[in-house]
């Protein structure tokens, strides 16, 4: 179990962490998005990116049985998406 | 299988330290963007805004030109539009002609002013000569009556010798009969008698004729007098009666004026660009009718541009003249402009669900109430420093994002 961790957890955990980051980091940019025309604040992606980061998180978490160790979930789990809501508007749309 | 969860969990202290640190990162993010947030408010209900003129003519009058096309971009004085300027140029002209016309009159005028006052200067001279002429009259009067006294004298003196010889005629004539005379002696003495009697009558004609001439004097001498009296009455009538150009130099600024509005209206036929300006909603041609005072087409001012954001009141103690805010457009959103804060506004239209209606007569108040109010927005106007003439319009889209207080006066 350790080794399955050691070998596979930073490659993915960085890849899917960094990647839609990646995408989003560039110079200054607008914190509205517009879609089709339609303007989305940035506090939405924040949110939407935070939602999908704390899925991959989860599934991380199960791989490795590291679910069984926090609690309560659901507090754990919105908080997750909060620090990465967060954490994402801060690093990128301030 | 939730037994051994829980049991896990319980001996797992690890996953407490996780949970925690999930936790407490959570809460340590989310406080820095509160914090964040409120000091660097920021606002995407913001639009650009440039300040923007109807450009409308001064004159009417067919539109012959037009140099500008809409959407074009235009350098202060450039010409916009011309006007029909042949009826200007002919009013010009027309008024020009007018003022000539007075100054002719003026020149006119005075010259009939000279030749009045040259009347003056004659009849004044004419009562000199009258008076003149009443000296000599009193001259002549004086040597007629010198005349009078001269030929009464005379008379006196032919009446004495005639007495005397017909007196010796009565003496001698009685002795001739005794012959102690001649009859020549005699005939002698009475032809001296009849000699003597026409002396005397020829002086009393004498006498008559120098009493007429007294009395022609005499009435020469009224004659003056009334010619003194008539001239000083002509210098006094062609005193008052010497024009002046008052009336005439009164009309100068009116004339002058009527130059001017014509040069004026003249002027106006030609429309220029007042500042550099965007030709906006230019929807005419050449032969268009243009009304004073109607606007043909409108200029926005390309010098200044402003993103005016609408803030929340309870942002606008973190928003200050002078401080600095970053400006994004949705056109072009990857392209940061400085803007600083020119001024915040001090006035919206009161929520007629609270206030009421403002109507004379007594107030509205609104009986039912919301437990939760919205707050209001006041517009802040960011000036763009650096603004980029092909991407800024009025009304863009913009997201305001304030800066804090990067400047002196901004603290």
């Amino acid at each position: 179990m350790k080794q399955v961790r050691a070998r596979t957890s930073n490659p993915y955990a960085l890849s899917l962490l960094v990647m839609p980051l990646a995408a989003l980091t560039g110079c200054a940019h607008s914190p509205t998005f517009s879609i089709l025309g339609s303007y989305f604040p940035s506090w939405i992606i924040c949110i939407v990116a935070a939602i999908l980061l704390t899925v991959v998180s989860r599934l991380l978490l199960r791989r490795y049985n590291l679910e069984r160790e926090l609690g309560p979930l659901p507090l754990i789990y919105s908080c997750l998406a909060c620090f990465f809501a967060c954490t994402i508007w801060l690093l990128f749309f301030y | 299988m939730v037994d051994e969860d829980r049991r896990e969990r319980h001996l797992s202290r690890r996953g407490w330290i996780i949970s925690a640190a999930i936790v407490l990162a959570a809460s340590l993010s989310a406080l820095a963007v509160v914090i964040r947030t409120t000091s660097f408010p920021r606002t995407d209900d913001a639009e650009v805004f440039a300040n923007f003129i109807g450009i409308a003519p001064l004159v009417e009058g067919p539109v012959v030109k037009v140099n500008v096309h809409d959407n074009e971009f235009v350098k202060q004085g450039e010409l916009l539009y011309e006007i029909d300027d042949r009826p200007y140029q002919y009013a010009l002209e027309h008024a020009q002609a007018e003022q000539a016309q007075l100054e002719g009159a003026i020149r006119d005028e005075a010259l009939k002013i000279a030749g009045q006052r040259s009347g003056v200067l004659a009849a004044q001279a004419g009562a000199v000569s009258a008076e003149a002429n009443a000296r000599r009259a009193a001259a002549a009067i004086n040597e007629a009556k010198a005349d009078v006294s001269h030929a009464e004298a005379v008379i006196k003196q032919s009446q004495a010798e005639y007495d005397y010889a017909n007196n010796n005629l009565q003496r001698i004539k009685p002795l001739l009969a005794k012959q102690f005379v001649t009859v020549d002696q005699v005939d002698e003495a009475e032809s001296g008698v009849a000699a003597k009697a026409e002396a005397v009558r020829q002086a009393q004609a004498r006498l008559t004729l120098a009493q007429a001439h007294l009395e022609s004097a005499i009435a020469a001498q009224q004659q003056a007098n009334a010619n003194i009296s008539q001239s000083t009455a002509q210098v006094q009538q062609s005193t008052n009666n010497i024009s002046i150009l008052d009336p005439l130099v009164a009309q100068r600024g009116a004339r002058e004026a009527a130059v001017k509005k014509a040069q004026y209206d003249l002027d106006n036929c030609r429309v220029y660009a007042p500042f550099d300006a965007r030709v906006t909603n230019l929807t005419i041609s050449e032969g268009a009718y243009a009304h004073v005072g109607q606007q043909l087409f409108t200029l926005i001012d390309t010098r200044v541009w402003w993103a005016i954001a609408n803030f929340r009141e309870t942002q606008l103690q973190h928003v200050r003249p002078g401080m600095h805010a970053t400006v994004y457009l949705m056109q072009k959103p990857d392209v940061p402009f400085d803007g600083i804060v020119d001024s915040v506004g001090y006035g919206v239209s009161p929520d007629p669900e609270v206030v009421g209606s403002l109507t004379p007569g007594l107030p509205t108040a609104q009986r039912t109430l919301n437990w939760v109010h919205l707050a209001s927005r006041y517009p802040v106007r960011v000036r763009i420093l650096h603004p980029s003439t092909e991407l800024l319009r009025i009304g863009e889209t913009a997201i305001v994002v304030m800066n804090g207080p990067h400047t002196q006066d901004g603290k």
